[in-house]
């Protein structure tokens, strides 16, 4: 099985079958200073092209940005290992926090997608896997076959 | 054991039954007269729960029979099974296989006539897997009078196991109505309403039960501070009455204030006093709030509500046999074939 590295833009694409099996992986650039509870991880700033030397002669400008991660946060960015999958991940953050799996899962999903945006993480999805299944682009969660039921041509009403 | 063998109890809006442990709700109705719930698996949808009132008695073979005829003319080569649990009548169609499993979906339907509505149940399941279907359908007790709170209706969903606690029908025939529900990682709120039998519009008693989890890593154990900031931001003010107390053995704060509005509002009787009832459930990682909107004099307050962390996971065998009394999880008979 071959991992491939997914752009950040790519992962709206992916069926979920591929984002729960996908494996996070640190950005190993990424600089970690603990303060107390709190872990505030610095990660290398993109140069502006010409003026950013420019800049830096006149403004005190930092090489690196800082991002603070609360106790969370944290103990997620521990669990990326390189070797854990997201949904690995996310049972183990449902199981410390007493959530259910389906909202734990959209906790950690949002802040991996945060530390994508920021360049701290990179997700490696298994080719061979779901992947390759045909699929759906964005199910996210399948429905099969459910349709309109029995009940779909009685009473009126609605959906609160 | 493995989890898809344990349950985990549900009750919605009078409907009451279990689902596999690992499977959770997603999208809920509030409508007593027609609505869902949808259940998912870590993957897929697996289970929708239709009810829809009626007038009088449906006929359910006549129901599932034309529902069959539009499938077949939809896809003609389709295989169904018809099946009976219990007083649920149905069928299961074949859905071609998945990762070398063969799917089916299976539909049962029943007319309930304690609370005149129509109920289905839609399960996903893999061929051999009819125990699954059995255990769900036969699960589904007898279910109350729709949207009636008469007798203490009660929700357990998205974590939360809430009973409201009736006491007669003193303020001529008003119940609390369930209206409004919230679920967003790690908190749940519940939204009721006093509904006048017969009255189309909610009036302006309301009644809020709120769940926040994760408490460990936001709440700092004092309760008095966090009433204080909370009651601040809808513009109450704290301190009109607040005694701490006990909730089942945990540490509680009663609050008392008045709503926000106009002085002229208050001097005619307009505005609503405001209960809140803060509780600290470390076993669960929680913190309760119980609020009520109600005018002064009114006998409906906190104590209207008894409200916990939803039941954990239990054994099939422990969710209890159905009231019915044909006791539906006792007679499952597949018959093979295929309808045309």
């Amino acid at each position: 099985m071959k991992a491939t590295r997914v752009n950040k833009r790519d992962l709206a694409g992916l069926t979920l079958e591929d984002l729960l099996s996908a494996v996070p992986v640190r950005n190993r650039a990424v600089r970690e200073e603990r303060r107390g509870q709190r872990l505030v991880l610095w990660v290398k700033r993109k140069p502006l092209p010409g003026v950013d030397r420019l800049l830096k002669m006149a403004l005190p400008l930092r090489d690196e940005k800082g991002i603070e991660l609360d106790e969370l946060g944290k103990r997620v960015w521990v669990d990326c290992n390189g070797r854990r999958t997201v949904e690995r991940i996310t049972e183990r953050f449902a199981e410390r926090h007493g959530l259910r799996f389906h909202e734990a899962r959209v906790s950690v999903m949002a802040f991996l997608e945060m530390l994508m945006k920021r360049s701290l993480v990179g997700v490696a999805v298994m080719e061979g896997g779901a992947a390759e299944s045909g699929r759906e682009a964005d199910p996210r969660l399948e429905s099969v076959g459910f349709g309109d039921g029995v009940t779909a041509g009685l009473a009126e009403g609605g959906e609160r | 054991m493995l989890i898809g063998e344990r349950a985990r109890r549900y009750a919605w809006l009078g409907v009451s039954g279990a689902v596999p442990a690992d499977w959770e709700v997603v999208r809920h109705g509030l409508h007593p007269e027609r609505g869902a719930l949808r259940w998912v698996d870590r993957r897929r949808q697996r289970m929708v729960l239709n009810w829809a009132g009626c007038v009088s008695e449906p006929d359910v073979g006549q129901l599932l029979s034309d529902h069959r005829q539009r499938q077949l003319e939809e896809d003609p080569d389709a295989v169904y099974r018809p099946f009976t649990v219990g007083r649920w009548e149905g069928m299961s169609r074949g859905m071609g296989e998945d990762g070398g499993e063969e799917r089916w979906v299976s539909r049962g339907v029943r007319f309930d006539e304690g609370s005149m509505r129509l109920l289905e149940v839609t399960v996903l399941h893999g061929a051999g897997d009819e125990g699954l279907l059995e255990r769900v359908l036969g699960s589904i007790g007898e279910t109350s009078p729709a949207g009636a709170s008469g007798g203490g209706e009660r929700t357990e969903l998205f974590g939360v196991d809430c009973r409201v606690v009736e006491r007669g029908d003193e303020e001529g025939g008003v119940f609390w109505h369930l209206v409004g529900m919230d679920a967003k990682a790690g908190e749940t709120e519940l939204r009721y309403a006093e509904l006048p039998r017969g009255a189309k519009h909610a009036g302006r008693l309301e009644a809020r039960v709120r769940r926040r989890g994760l408490s460990g890593v936001w709440f700092n154990g004092d309760l008095h501070r966090l009433a204080e900031r909370e009651l601040g931001e809808v513009g109450g003010e704290l301190g009109v009455e607040t005694r701490g107390c006990l909730v089942r053995g945990m540490p509680g704060l009663e609050v008392e204030t008045m709503e926000s509005g106009l002085r002229l509002k208050r001097w005619v009787g307009r505005l609503r006093v405001r209960r809140d009832l803060y509780w600290h459930d470390e076993r669960d990682e929680s913190v309760w709030r119980v609020t009520t909107l109600s005018f002064a004099g009114s006998v409906r307050g906190v104590e209207g509500f008894e409200a916990g962390p939803a039941g954990g996971v239990v054994d099939w065998g422990e969710v209890g046999v159905s009231d019915s009394p044909q006791k539906p999880s006792a007679s499952v008979g597949f018959r093979e074939g295929v309808l045309a």
